[in-house]
């Protein structure tokens, strides 16, 4: 327990009054203190994680050090005291960080991103989820792919689901006329029409509305990075955008245990 | 002649085993630094294309503004221009270059997106009596790794900050900083000189945050 409180009482000193540097210095904000700490790139992030890059002043020698360095990897608004049950279970996430000697790379399976996307669907802004990964073409060659799509557009979801909405039983006899009009009119309605209870896959669907310029994605409005490199969690960065601290840029703002 | 192929085959061999060695710190490291060079070249062109009024507090002509404009846009990949390129037998046109923004006072706000050499232009025609930008020295950009993208070609993320100041008749009445990411290109490519590494930029993503 006194380890603890130790060690929150200098991640909050260390967070809240930065190497000595207390006052904002003319042309502090272009390469002063809170520039310099900010973790602007997630590149910078894994390198901070990998303790291959450290911050100005910071001595790893030690097993607290090494804590320390990386509870300033997290959203500090997350922790209250030290008796609080977040800063506990950071504190068991970073000693399990090392004692595996996790290592994150570009190349891992087992991180990815999620993207809340605003497009443009019928003339009216949608809001589409992607989940993106990356993948290795060949050794060294990497690219982002589309690995999931999610949104109400990608649903299909008819106005109502109604018996009205029904090919009739002697409809084979005419040549099934009505699929005409059920795919042009009543068109909205066509998961009617489908084996009941059968839902499409969103991320299909996703990629067929692009392909046919119906659906258009404008911009990314949030975006967040999972990782579940550390056995036993899965761990999310978010990004802060906080003007002078040096608690800013994409930090651990979600961890929790997962079942192996 | 001999000596002439000798020499080139010479630093053919050498430029190629440099690339293929890129993942060694010592090449990453020198092409990432110059990659934060041209950033820092930009930004000097930026400032210049902003200034209105000189040192003697002459005005500066919209023409050297608009020279500066040009000398940017060279810095861009396709001069910020769009493009064509093959992929097997399809045509495929690549927009010119690219300028997000997005304000931290107004989050719900769309990102405003224009093409850099709109950008320039509309920055080399603000209606301020004088403006003055400055950007994180050349020595703090922040560069991320390099990542290959295609035989012979990487790329990486530039981040640095950037104030900008509009003034009417001496007061300041416009402020604000903002954080930019750009894209840049590495390129191997064959010139006058030989083998060469070329350094292109890219798209940039910007966060503006309003202070006056």
């Amino acid at each position: 327990m006194k380890n603890i409180r130790w060690g929150f009482i200098l991640l909050a000193l260390t967070l809240s009054c930065p190497l000595g540097q207390a006052q904002v210095i003319p042309g502090g904000e272009l390469d002063g203190i809170f520039y310099k700490s900010r973790v602007a790139l997630v590149d910078e992030f894994m390198d901070l994680f990998n303790f291959t890059e450290l911050r100005a002043g910071e001595d790893t020698s030690s097993l607290d050090g090494k804590r320390l360095h990386l509870l300033n990897l997290f959203n500090k608004e997350r922790f209250q005291s030290a008796k609080d049950t977040a800063f506990l279970q950071a504190l068991s996430f970073v000693d399990r960080v090392l004692e595996d000697s996790v290592h994150l790379t570009i190349a891992d399976s087992s991180w990815l991103s999620r993207a809340h996307c605003v497009g443009k669907y019928e003339g009216r802004d949608v809001p589409v989820y992607l989940t993106l990964k990356i993948q290795e073409w060949e050794p060294e060659l990497y690219s982002w792919i589309i690995s999931k799509a999610e949104g109400e557009v990608l649903t299909l979801a008819p106005p109502v689901y109604s018996r009205r909405f029904s090919i009739d039983p002697v409809e084979h006899d005419i040549r099934f006329m009505a699929l005409s009009r059920i795919t042009s009119s009543d068109r909205k309605a066509i998961l009617n029409y489908a084996p009941a209870g059968w839902r499409p896959d969103e991320t299909s669907v996703f990629f067929s509305l692009v392909h046919e310029g119906a659906l258009t994605l404008e911009y990314v409005e949030t975006l967040e990075f999972e990782f579940g490199q550390v056995p036993g969690y899965v761990f999310t960065i978010r990004y802060f955008d906080r003007e002078e601290s040096t608690n800013s840029g994409w930090l651990i703002d979600e961890w929790k245990e997962v079942d192996l | 002649m001999k000596r002439f192929a000798a020499r080139w085959a010479g630093m053919i061999l050498l430029a190629l085993m440099s690339f293929s060695a890129l993942a060694q710190t010592s090449e990453e490291d020198m092409l990432r630094r110059r990659a934060a060079e041209k950033c820092a070249q930009f930004n000097n062109y930026v400032s210049l294309i902003g200034k209105k009024t000189g040192k003697n507090g002459k005005a500066i002509p919209v023409e050297t503004r608009m020279f500066y404009r040009e000398a940017a846009l060279k810095l861009f990949i396709a001069n910020g221009n769009s493009y064509t390129e093959y992929v097997g037998s399809e045509e495929r046109t690549i927009a010119g270059v690219m300028m997000q923004t997005t304000s931290v006072n107004r989050p719900n706000q769309k990102p405003k997106s224009t093409l850099m050499k709109t950008y320039l232009l509309n920055l080399a025609n603000l209606r301020y009596s004088d403006v003055v930008i400055t950007s994180t020295d050349v020595s703090n950009i922040k560069v991320s790794s390099l990542r290959k993208i295609d035989e012979d070609t990487y790329v990486c993320t530039c981040y640095f900050n950037q104030t900008f100041i509009g003034y009417r008749d001496g007061i300041p009445v416009y402020k604000d900083r903002t954080s930019k990411y750009v894209k840049c290109y590495v390129y191997l490519e064959s010139t006058e000189d030989g083998l060469e590494y070329i350094i292109r930029l890219g798209d940039v993503y910007a966060t503006d945050t309003e202070r006056l």
